[in-house]
């Protein structure tokens, strides 16, 4: 079973061919429980499952738009992850094999979705917003941003394309290096950082009212 | 540096990229431009608010749908999955073979006389020798069909899944099995035959009796069958085995009867008797919270 397979049966865009080296990961914290499912024991999956969902269910949040349809494809990333995860074999951390199933799972159902979205689906989605609000802020500075700012830039993340969002939000919310999102996305380290220096730009446009500097800005 | 140079380079600068000579043209051009300044500034400040974003809880229960679709058969390996998984070995290593293509070529597998398919779509369960058929398969090709459709037999599905009451539903299935694996002193190739599927219902029809109708009927048939109960379900559609779980346990939960037919699955042992099984247990022990905090 070649690497490229993996992916393939996996729901793999042509957004996503992989072209990392087939290093084995010698540190992986999960390693020894993948060990373990792969000798069919499904408590240890599991236990993968939870050791990942709020990462997975995090970016599909933030790539999906909403809740249902984020929960929707966390699902279906991990049943993904069940049935072809069996060949992963170590050529990168587990955590990195598992983001790149769900973010082929987001990128799938989009497409399914279609591009357009209506202003009532927009709308929709806005209203149906604020369940991923803290219960308490997490510091002063959040308790002033509030829930307005959370709608800004949700917003402005989902007007940009997924080939744009996926890596920023890879990269600035969820912290991975360029390496690992470009294995993830399959593409080159070079790709990665000009898609998200041009996301980060449209994100600039939207968000200019949130931004220090700015005339008439509802600056935090 | 001049302007356009200050713009292609920006997301280097940003990422601290830039060596360090070229950093300090930079910084020089940012003193005299304030639009390229506020854009640097700006674009720094992206990052800290999606940051900002505040953190979201996964659902509460994902965990545990995802292990209760797995249990249910969700995540076992497709048609497509085993067609892609088998090809993708013949092929040398590292090269893609795209699905279209290997359905292709499955396909003209089939058609050029490796395998014949038939089966009915009628409404009622096809005769055997009707719907069979035989044909030469070359050697080798009966193990491809099981590493293809798995042990110990063909099932795909070919009706589209529904929501139809369980038992009325008469759906055509093919099925694949090795008819003989002797070689004759001829030098006769083994063959298989495929034949079509009748529904759950008919199966277990008893002679001059008519198919079990009611979920007490079904119930009898899993304490008395739970093998080949568990076995015929396990080729149903995903929504029809959670029908089937669910109506299942409900009734066994209201009757008392939970235990003893998870016992009698238990007994048969087999893997689809385990997993339908494990699958009733939890849907069961679901039923029976209901119920009590209905009482």
């Amino acid at each position: 079973m070649s690497y490229q397979m993996v992916e393939q049966g996996a729901g793999m865009s042509k957004l996503a061919r992989p072209i990392a080296a087939r290093q084995p990961v010698i540190d992986d914290p999960d390693s020894e429980l993948v060990a373990a499912w792969q000798a069919g024991d499904d408590d240890a999956f599991e236990q993968l499952v939870r050791r990942h969902e709020r990462r997975v269910f995090r970016l599909l949040m933030r790539m999906m738009g909403n809740r249902e349809e984020a929960e929707d494809v966390a699902q279906e990333t991990f049943i993904s992850l069940y049935r072809h995860g069996k060949r992963f074999r170590g050529e990168a951390r587990f955590s990195t094999f598992v983001y790149r199933v769900a973010a082929n799972a987001a990128l799938n159902r989009r497409r399914s979705l279609g591009r357009k979205r209506t202003r009532i689906e927009k709308l929709a989605t806005r209203q149906a917003a604020g369940d991923d609000l803290p219960q308490q802020p997490r510091d002063p500075e959040d308790s002033a941003l509030g829930q307005e700012f959370t709608r800004y830039v949700r917003d402005a993340l989902q007007t940009l394309s997924p080939s744009l969002r996926m890596p920023v939000v890879l990269y600035d919310i969820e912290g991975l290096a360029y390496g690992e999102i470009a294995g993830i996305l399959g593409v080159a380290e070079g790709t990665v950082k000009s898609r998200i220096h041009r996301a980060r730009r449209a994100l600039r446009e939207q968000l200019q009212g949130l931004l220090p500097g700015t005339s008439g800005g509802t600056s935090p | 540096m001049n302007h356009k140079d200050v713009q292609n380079r920006m997301a280097d600068y940003l990422e601290g990229d830039l060596a360090l000579d070229k950093r300090a043209v930079f910084d020089a051009h940012l003193d005299g431009c304030a639009e390229c300044r506020a854009e640097a500034e700006e674009l720094r400040e992206i990052p800290n608010l999606l940051r900002k974003l505040p953190d979201v809880e996964p659902p509460p229960m994902l965990a545990a749908d995802v292990m209760r679709r797995i249990r249910l058969g969700e995540a076992t390996p497709t048609l497509g999955d085993r067609i892609r998984s088998l090809l993708s070995e013949l092929a040398s290593p590292g090269i893609a073979i795209p699905t279209g293509a290997m359905l292709a070529a499955f396909v003209l597998a089939l058609t050029s006389g490796q395998f014949q398919l038939s089966g009915t779509t009628s409404r009622e369960p096809a005769e055997l020798s009707s719907a069979q058929r035989l044909a030469p398969i070359p050697p080798g090709a009966a193990a491809l069909a099981r590493r293809v459709f798995g042990s110990p037999s063909l099932v795909p599905q070919l009706a589209r899944s529904g929501h139809a009451p369980v038992a009325s539903q008469r759906r055509a299935y093919f099925e694949l099995q090795p008819v003989s694996t002797e070689r004759r002193a001829g030098g006769a190739q083994p063959r298989v035959r495929i034949v079509a599927r009748p529904s759950l219902a008919s199966r277990f029809a008893g002679s001059g009796q008519s198919s079990p109708s009611s979920v007490d009927d079904w119930l009898a048939v899993v304490l008395q069958q739970p093998a080949e109960f568990a076995r015929r379900q396990a080729s149903l559609s995903l929504a029809e085995r959670e029908h089937w779980v669910r109506v299942l346990a409900l009734r066994a939960a209201e009757t008392g009867s939970t235990a003893a037919v998870i016992e009698a699955l238990q007994r048969r042992g087999g893997n689809a008797a385990r997993t339908f099984a494990n699958a009733f247990a939890a849907e069961a022990r679901l039923a029976s919270a209901q119920l009590a905090t209905s009482r």
